[in-house]
C-alpha cells in the first residue's frame, strides 16, 4: 500500500469521526489543526482506523505520533 | 522544616550562597542532593530512608529494563518494579484502613488495640513515588534514557522544593537540567523571589486566613447556620487553590532561584467554563501524569466500545485519582462526582459532534461567565466531600444548607481580611486572564508603584500572614 492510497483511504475515516466533510489530509495535520481531534475522539479516530485498514496499534506507537505523517507511515510497515 | 517556617528562608539564603560560589557542575548537583537530603531528613529519618528505598527500587528497575536482555524479561522487570516502587505509599497510605474495614467485619481484635496503628503517612511519599512510577514508565517507552547516576535519580525524586507536595515533575524535564546547571543570572533571582512573594501571599494571606473560618465551620457544623455552612463550602476550592497554588508558585520561584524551570500547577483554575478546561487548569501535574500513564493506556484497552470506552476511562481515572488522596469513602465520592460530570460534558460534546452543530467549549451557548459560575459550582459540591469527614456528615451539611439557612456567622476579621486578600488574588489572576497587555498594579511599569505594591504585600504577609508557626499545607495530608 502507498501513501496516496492510504491517505485516500484515511481521508473518509477523518471526514466521519470528526464530522466534517472537507477535512483534507496531509502529512503535516496535527491534532491542534482538526476542530474537535482533542483526547476524548482521538482513541475513537484511531480504533476507526484499526478496523477500517484490519491492523493494530500499540498503545506506544500511538503515544509516539507526533503528526499525520507519522500515522501514514506507521500504517504503510503494517500493511 | 517546610516552606514557612522561619529558618527556611536564612537557610536557603546561605544554601545560594552557597551554590553559585560553586563553578563546576558536578558539585553544584552534588550540593543540591546534599541540602534536599538535609531538608528531608529535618522532617523524619524514617521517611527519609523511605525515600532512599524507593530511590534504589526506581534505580535497579530502570537499569534492568535498559539492561534486560528479551523483552520477556523486560516485562517482568517492569512489572516487579512497578510493584514494589508503589507498595510502600500502598502500605502506608492503605493497610492501617484496610485493616480497619476487615476488623469492622471480621473483629480480629479490639479497635483501640490495632496493630497496625504505628503506621503514619510519610510527607511527600504519593507525589515522589509518581515521579518514581511516570520516571519508569518512560524508561520501558523508551522516551527516556535511564539515568545511569544514582545520585541523579536521588536527587530528582528528593529534589527539596518539590518532595513534600509535587508538582509532579517528570525525569524527562528535570533530569537534563541537573546536568546542565545554569550560571548566576539576575532576572532568575529577580522572577524567582517575585513568585516566591506571591506564594506565599496565596498561602500565609489567603489560605490561612479562609481557612481559619472554614476549620471552624466544618469542625463543629452542628453549630453554625445553613448560610455559613454555605460560605465556608463555597470558600473552601479557594483555600485549597491558594494553599496548593501558593505551594507550586514557592517551588516554582526556588527553581527559578537555581535556574531549574519546573512545570506549572496551576493556570487561574477558576476561569475554566467547562469541566474539563477546569481539569487542565487545576492541579495540572498530577492531572497531566494521571492522563498520560492512567486515562491514556485505558481508553486505549477499551477503544472499541467507542463513546462508552471513554466515559469508563474518565470514570476509573478520577475514582482512582480521589482514591490517590487518601483512604476514605468521601475521596470515592468525591472521583464519581468528577467522572460524572467530565462524562456528561463529554457525552454531550460528542452527541453535538454527531449532529454536525458547531464545535465549541461553551456547551450550552451561555456567555462563559455562566459557564465559569456553573463549574465553579460544581466543583465547590464536590469539595463538600473532600473536605468533610465522612460521607454522612458531608450529607448533613447539605441537607442542613438546604432547612436551615439562617444567617452567616461573620464575626472574625480574620474572615473579612481573607476575602480582601482573596479578591486581590482573583483580581490579579482576572488581569492575567483578560488584560494581559494593561495590567496595572502588581506588575505596573511605572517603577515606583510596582515596589510600592510589591512592598504592601510583602508588608501584608508579615503582619496579616500567619508566620512562624509549622504551617502545613493541605496536601501534606495526600
Amino acid at each position: 500500500m502507498n501513501k496516496t492510497e492510504v491517505i485516500s483511504q484515511l481521508t473518509p475515516i477523518f471526514q466521519i469521526v470528526f464530522n466534517n466533510p472537507e477535512i483534507q489530509i496531509s502529512e503535516n495535520l496535527t491534532a491542534n489543526d482538526v476542530k474537535g481531534w482533542n483526547s476524548l475522539t482521538h482513541m475513537i479516530l484511531m480504533s476507526n482506523i484499526e478496523e477500517s485498514f484490519k491492523i493494530k496499534f500499540s498503545l506506544r506507537e500511538i503515544n509516539k505520533m507526533q503528526n499525520v505523517g507519522d500515522l501514514i507511515s506507521l500504517i504503510e510497515s503494517k500493511k | 522544616m517546610t516552606f514557612t517556617s522561619v529558618l527556611f528562608l536564612p537557610y536557603l539564603v546561605v544554601f545560594l550562597i552557597l551554590f553559585y560560589l560553586l563553578k563546576q557542575n558536578t558539585l553544584r548537583w552534588l550540593l543540591l542532593l546534599g541540602a534536599s537530603i538535609a531538608f528531608y531528613l529535618n522532617i523524619h529519618l524514617g521517611f527519609t530512608l523511605i525515600l532512599f528505598l524507593v530511590s534504589i527500587i526506581t534505580y535497579l528497575t530502570s537499569i534492568g529494563i535498559k539492561n534486560s536482555k528479551n523483552e520477556k524479561s523486560r516485562v517482568n522487570t517492569f512489572r516487579i518494579g512497578i510493584f514494589l516502587t508503589i507498595l510502600p505509599l500502598l502500605v502506608s497510605k492503605y493497610l492501617l484502613t484496610l485493616f480497619k474495614l476487615l476488623n469492622d467485619y471480621f473483629y480480629f481484635t479490639e479497635q483501640s488495640d490495632n496493630p497496625l496503628s504505628w503506621i503514619i503517612l510519610p510527607v511527600g511519599i504519593s507525589f515522589y513515588t509518581f515521579m518514581a512510577l511516570g520516571y519508569i514508565i518512560d524508561v520501558y517507552n523508551e522516551e527516556i534514557e535511564a539515568e545511569p547516576n544514582y545520585g541523579k535519580l536521588l536527587l530528582f525524586l528528593s529534589f527539596f522544593p518539590l518532595v513534600l507536595s509535587g508538582p509532579i515533575e517528570r525525569g524527562k524535564n528535570l533530569l537534563i537540567q541537573f546536568s546542565n546547571l545554569p550560571k548566576f543570572d539576575f532576572h532568575f533571582i529577580n522572577q524567582g523571589i517575585k513568585l516566591m512573594i506571591w506564594g506565599y501571599f496565596m498561602k500565609l494571606v489567603v489560605a490561612d486566613r479562609l481557612g481559619l473560618y472554614i476549620d471552624l465551620v466544618y469542625s463543629n457544623p452542628n453549630n453554625y447556620s445553613g448560610s455559613s455552612i454555605a460560605l465556608a463550602a463555597i470558600l473552601y476550592p479557594f483555600q485549597v487553590y491558594a494553599d496548593l497554588g501558593g505551594y507550586s508558585l514557592i517551588t516554582i520561584g526556588v527553581g527559578q532561584l537555581l535556574g531549574i524551570k519546573i512545570i506549572p500547577n496551576f493556570n487561574r483554575p477558576f476561569f475554566a467554563s467547562t469541566m474539563a478546561e477546569f481539569w487542565r487548569r487545576w492541579h495540572m501535574s498530577l492531572i497531566n501524569w494521571f492522563n498520560k500513564y492512567l486515562y491514556t493506556p485505558l481508553s486505549y484497552e477499551f477503544r472499541k466500545l467507542g463513546i462508552y470506552g471513554i466515559l469508563i476511562s474518565l470514570m476509573i481515572t478520577f475514582i482512582v485519582s480521589g482514591i490517590w488522596h487518601g483512604a476514605n469513602l468521601t475521596f470515592i465520592v468525591w472521583g464519581i462526582l468528577q467522572g460524572l460530570f467530565l462524562s456528561i460534558e463529554a457525552t454531550m460534546l460528542y452527541l453535538k459532534q454527531k449532529k454536525g452543530t458547531e464545535l465549541n467549549s461553551n456547551y450550552f451557548k451561555l456567555p462563559a461567565i455562566f459557564g465559569m459560575a456553573l463549574t465553579f459550582f460544581l466543583f465547590a459540591i464536590s469539595q463538600v466531600f473532600a473536605r468533610a469527614e465522612s460521607v454522612p456528615n458531608a450529607i448533613f451539611l447539605f441537607k442542613k444548607i438546604f432547612s436551615n439557612l439562617g444567617m452567616p456567622y461573620i464575626s472574625s476579621i480574620s474572615l473579612l481580611v481573607g476575602l480582601l486578600a482573596l479578591f486581590m488574588l482573583l483580581s490579579y489572576d482576572f488581569m492575567l486572564e483578560f488584560n494581559k497587555k494593561r495590567i496595572l498594579l502588581y506588575l505596573n511599569k511605572y517603577k515606583p508603584l510596582k515596589y510600592f505594591i510589591l512592598s504592601l504585600i510583602i508588608y501584608s504577609i508579615l503582619t496579616i500572614g500567619n508566620t512562624g508557626s509549622e504551617g502545613k499545607f493541605i496536601y501534606f495530608n495526600f
